[in-house]
């Protein structure tokens, strides 16, 4: 090969690197109507400002269903933004901090806990790809695809699980690793302009989609039976645990206050006592007491049984925000240039609240 | 280890360095490793049958090497001492030894071929036949494996201890270099079945590095994957739709199956055969070529000669020709001559032959009776095409049909196309009996109408999938017809300006990678012919 020949070559693979690195990012996670805002919340962390959060939230889909990041901001100045996603599988809860880490200095990680039950640690694609195919390639991504594909294989090879070996045959490793393995074939559902342009939320992650909706549901019922959780839920709770000890980030497990089933009441409060043995700090939000504090009335601030509306979610936020202003030294950042987008977030959420029930209403 | 995986790319890729930064003497040895790694990677468990087949072929090819030269010394010595007919019972010796050794290498060989691939087979229909006869048949069912790529390296094997039998060339000494000849990676799994002297030479010279050469071996790797995973795998969804369960299918739904399962295969064996000739090209050899745009034949007969040539060139050279030229066909040419008169008699030898090649054709493809079907449709159309010949030119004739215009041709390219798909019916079907119904299903219904009310968006395809191999149908066909006008497609693009061409090898990659059928979401196939 001459030298001329060379330098072609490398001009070629550059080439081709950019382009194939710009296909691999068109056909990524979809962006449609059930996923839309754990891309935009995935989208404004990579491209908003570094080191400007004071905590970050982490957890399933009740996470962004509870937390109003604006009003946070505006009657405290806090900046808390939430990293969750829908059935965001607890076992990477250090992965996703990490990936925080990487790019935010938080004092602070408020861990939801309702995960831990078994029945939602079951690892499913869904859940999966909610996670790591928002996440942007790195060291930290490439060691959560391993750690959830050992999860996964350890899991459903466990003689209690009934459709283990079918689900051990729908793993598809490769895909996990190179999304586009999966996603190249969107070309047949079309794909959307936030897919060439990119997407971020302009509301600092507060969730859009049902937010309007009413349900009633029935109040949780409190039992008094109790269980201990068994060695995988330990080893979860374990691992976040010790995370934070070594890496200094102090951690607050919460469960999100909703409406919970009798076995999901029972598992929860064992995942609590667990944590309180632990030496750990626990807030339960599904307590009769803490859901008069919040104030929560479950004829009207439920979307569906297991997520909170806006109008819950102002609740719980008022209420929570004032619990981490009362126990935190947040420096209160209002005014300050670089927090102008929280301040616009503030103003839209407004706009979009009173616009939201305005239009469920009309709906009526 | 598949082609289609990335796996093999990588694999190629650091195999295709290590050998050119190897020293000559020793590139050899890096091929002879790369391929028996690929080969250990694939199916380490039936190594041993490869051994085992390369020994044998090994050890009786050195025996009749050594009788060949001793031969031809003793020949030289005594030229002038011995007359004709002396020389004549001296060869006549010699060549019944020749024919033991020969004997011997291809009864091991084949034997094997036969015992794992045909004994359950066999076994079973003797046990049936007994059944019949109300006698209970004990052979037993045996769970065999089918060692990767056993069909091809056997007929190798087995040309080349023709070969030396015939004295065409001289017997390899070096067992190791004999190995990499009957391992090369890139041809083991579904060929070309190459021949001793056209392809060992080349494997044991070294090839230095040549950009150009690379350049062109990528594009053909690039082309054959496009062909697989854009094509071969897609067609596979409704094809596996409708065979796997044929009875609510009728008329052309049937037709678009076995004309499909046609294309699949010609684009998957096809695919496969661009993408381990252009990993060869890489590496500086040139192996051969085995399909020669076989939809554009203008009979069944010119189809098969661009069908999976190496197959065919194997069977004219080790079993067309020894059988039609043998005494025995001679003589029964001269009886059927006696009683059917001239030109049957003429004929008969070649049609039998014929006729016989084509069934080992249709039963190398696999151990069942629709492949026994397979072989006698083809051989059936192609003997009693030649056969009656004269009567169509008579009728031609008298309808003054002009065959010598471009309609012409393209009623006979379709009447192939259509004879062929007929063809596969046999090939992909379930059963023989499964692949006659849906035939006879075929042609007894007549509903036209699938095309319009949406029934093959049933088959498991969308329709921006149906565009998309229409459109590389199209793309197929005029490359096609650049080829069959001459055209190096791959030496016209070298001709262009650097940004065209750079453009069209990111855009096919980009197509590739986007239209292919991979991932989740699509059951990638392994390919066709590496089965057999």
């Amino acid at each position: 090969m001459t030298k001329k020949q060379g330098l072609r070559l490398v001009v070629f693979i550059v080439l081709l690197g950019i382009v194939l690195n710009t296909m691999i990012g068109v056909f990524g996670f979809p962006p449609n109507d059930g996923t839309i805002s754990i891309k935009k919340r995935f989208g404004e962390f990579y491209s908003g400002a570094e080191n400007t959060w004071d905590c970050v939230m982490v957890g399933a889909s009740c996470v962004d269903r509870e937390w109003v990041a604006p009003l946070a901001w505006n009657d405290y100045g806090m900046a808390v933004y939430p990293m969750n996603t829908a059935r965001q599988p607890l076992v990477l809860t250090t992965n996703i901090l990490e990936e925080v880490r990487e790019k935010q200095d938080v004092k602070l990680a408020v861990v939801d806990i309702r995960g831990i039950q078994m029945f939602t640690l079951r690892p499913e694609e869904a859940k999966i790809r909610n996670l790591l195919d928002n996440m942007k390639n790195s060291k930290n991504r490439y060691q959560a695809v391993k750690k959830i594909i050992k999860f996964y294989k350890e899991y459903f090879s466990r003689e209690d699980v009934k459709d283990g070996q079918e689900m051990l045959e729908k793993l598809d490793e490769a895909s996990l690793y190179l999304p586009f393995i999966k996603y190249h074939s969107r070309w047949k559902t079309g794909l959307y302009d936030s897919d060439f342009e990119g997407i971020t939320s302009d509301m600092k992650g507060v969730y859009e989609e049902q937010a309007f909706v009413v349900k009633e549901v029935e109040p949780t019922k409190m039992v008094d039976e109790t269980m201990e959780l068994n060695e995988l839920q330990k080893s979860i709770l374990d691992e976040i645990v010790n995370y934070g000890k070594d890496t200094g980030l102090e951690i607050l497990f919460i469960t999100s206050p909703t409406h919970l089933s009798k076995r999901e009441v029972i598992e929860t409060k064992a995942a609590v006592r667990y944590l309180e043995e632990q030496g750990e700090k626990v807030i339960d939000y599904n307590t009769e007491e803490k859901y008069q504090e919040i104030g929560i009335d479950f004829s009207k601030d439920l979307y569906n049984e297991h997520h909170l509306n806006s109008r819950g979610a102002v609740k719980f936020t008022n209420y929570f925000a004032k619990y981490l202003h009362d126990n935190y030294q947040f420096e209160d950042k209002r005014g300050k240039d670089e927090y102008k987008d929280w301040d616009d977030a503030y103003v839209r959420y407004l706009e979009f609240y009173e616009k939201g029930w305005k239009d469920a209403e009309k709906e009526k | 280890m598949d082609f289609i995986s990335a796996t093999f790319v990588v694999f190629v890729i650091l195999l295709s360095a290590v050998y050119f930064i190897t020293p000559q003497k020793a590139k050899w040895c890096i091929l002879l490793l790369g391929s028996y790694i690929f080969y250990m990677a694939s199916s380490v468990k039936l190594l041993f049958f490869l051994v085992l087949t390369t020994a044998v072929t090994f050890v009786c090819g050195l025996i009749l090497g050594n009788i060949n030269e001793k031969q031809k010394t003793y020949l030289k010595e005594h030229k002038n001492e011995m007359t004709r007919e002396e020389k004549k019972a001296f060869k006549s010796r010699t060549s019944g030894k020749k024919k033991w050794i020969v004997a011997a290498a291809v009864l091991i060989n084949l034997g094997l071929l036969i015992f794992l691939k045909y004994f359950n087979f066999i076994g079973g229909n003797i046990n049936s036949l007994l059944a019949g006869m109300g006698i209970e048949g004990k052979i037993p069912h045996l769970n065999l494996l089918l060692p990767l790529g056993i069909s091809f390296y056997t007929l190798q094997s087995i040309a080349y201890i023709v070969d030396l039998y015939r004295g065409k060339y001289q017997a390899d000494r070096n067992f190791f270099k004999f190995s990499l000849f009957m391992s090369f990676f890139p041809q083991i799994v579904q060929g070309p079945i190459a021949r001793y002297d056209q392809l060992a030479h080349q494997l044991y010279e070294a090839h230095k590095f040549d950009y150009y050469r690379v350049t062109q071996g990528v594009q053909l790797i690039l082309w054959g994957f496009m062909k697989k995973l854009i094509l071969a795998d897609r067609l596979a969804v409704a094809v596996n739709f409708v065979f796997d369960n044929p009875d609510p299918h009728e008329g052309f739904v049937l037709f678009f199956a076995a004309a499909g399962y046609g294309l699949q295969v010609y684009a998957d064996f096809c695919g496969g055969m661009d993408v381990a000739r252009g990993v060869a090209q890489i590496l500086g050899i040139e192996l051969a070529l085995n399909f020669e745009r076989p939809y554009f034949a203008l009979s069944i007969e010119e189809f098969w000669r661009r069908w999976h040539i190496t197959l065919g060139g194997w069977m004219r050279d080790y079993v067309f020709y020894p059988l039609s030229l043998s005494k025995a066909f001679a003589t029964l040419g001269k009886w059927t001559r006696k009683i059917f008169g001239n030109y049957i008699g003429k004929k008969l030898p070649t049609f039998l032959s014929m006729f016989i090649v084509f069934l080992l054709v249709g039963v190398w493809h696999g151990s069942s009776w629709k492949y026994v079907a397979y072989g006698i449709w083809n051989g059936t159309i192609i003997v009693s095409s030649i056969l009656l010949e004269p009567v169509y030119e008579k009728v031609l004739k008298k309808c003054r049909v002009n065959t010598d215009c471009f309609s012409w041709r393209f009623f006979q390219m379709m009447r192939t196309f259509v004879l062929c798909s007929f063809g596969r019916f046999f090939s992909r079907g379930i059963s023989c009996m499964t692949s006659l119904d849906m035939m006879k299903r075929t042609v007894t219904n007549f509903n036209p109408w699938v095309f319009f009310d949406g029934s093959f968006l049933e088959l498991g395809l969308g329709y921006k999938d149906f565009y998309v191999i229409f459109i590389f149908i199209l793309v197929l066909l005029v490359a096609g017809v650049m080829q069959e006008r001459g055209i190096r497609i791959r030496e016209k693009i070298a001709e262009q300006n650097l940004y065209f061409r750079w453009l069209l090898y990111i855009g096919a990659l980009v197509v590739l990678l986007i239209y292919g059928s991979y991932g989740p979401e699509y059951a990638v196939g392994e390919f066709i012919y590496q089965q057999f």
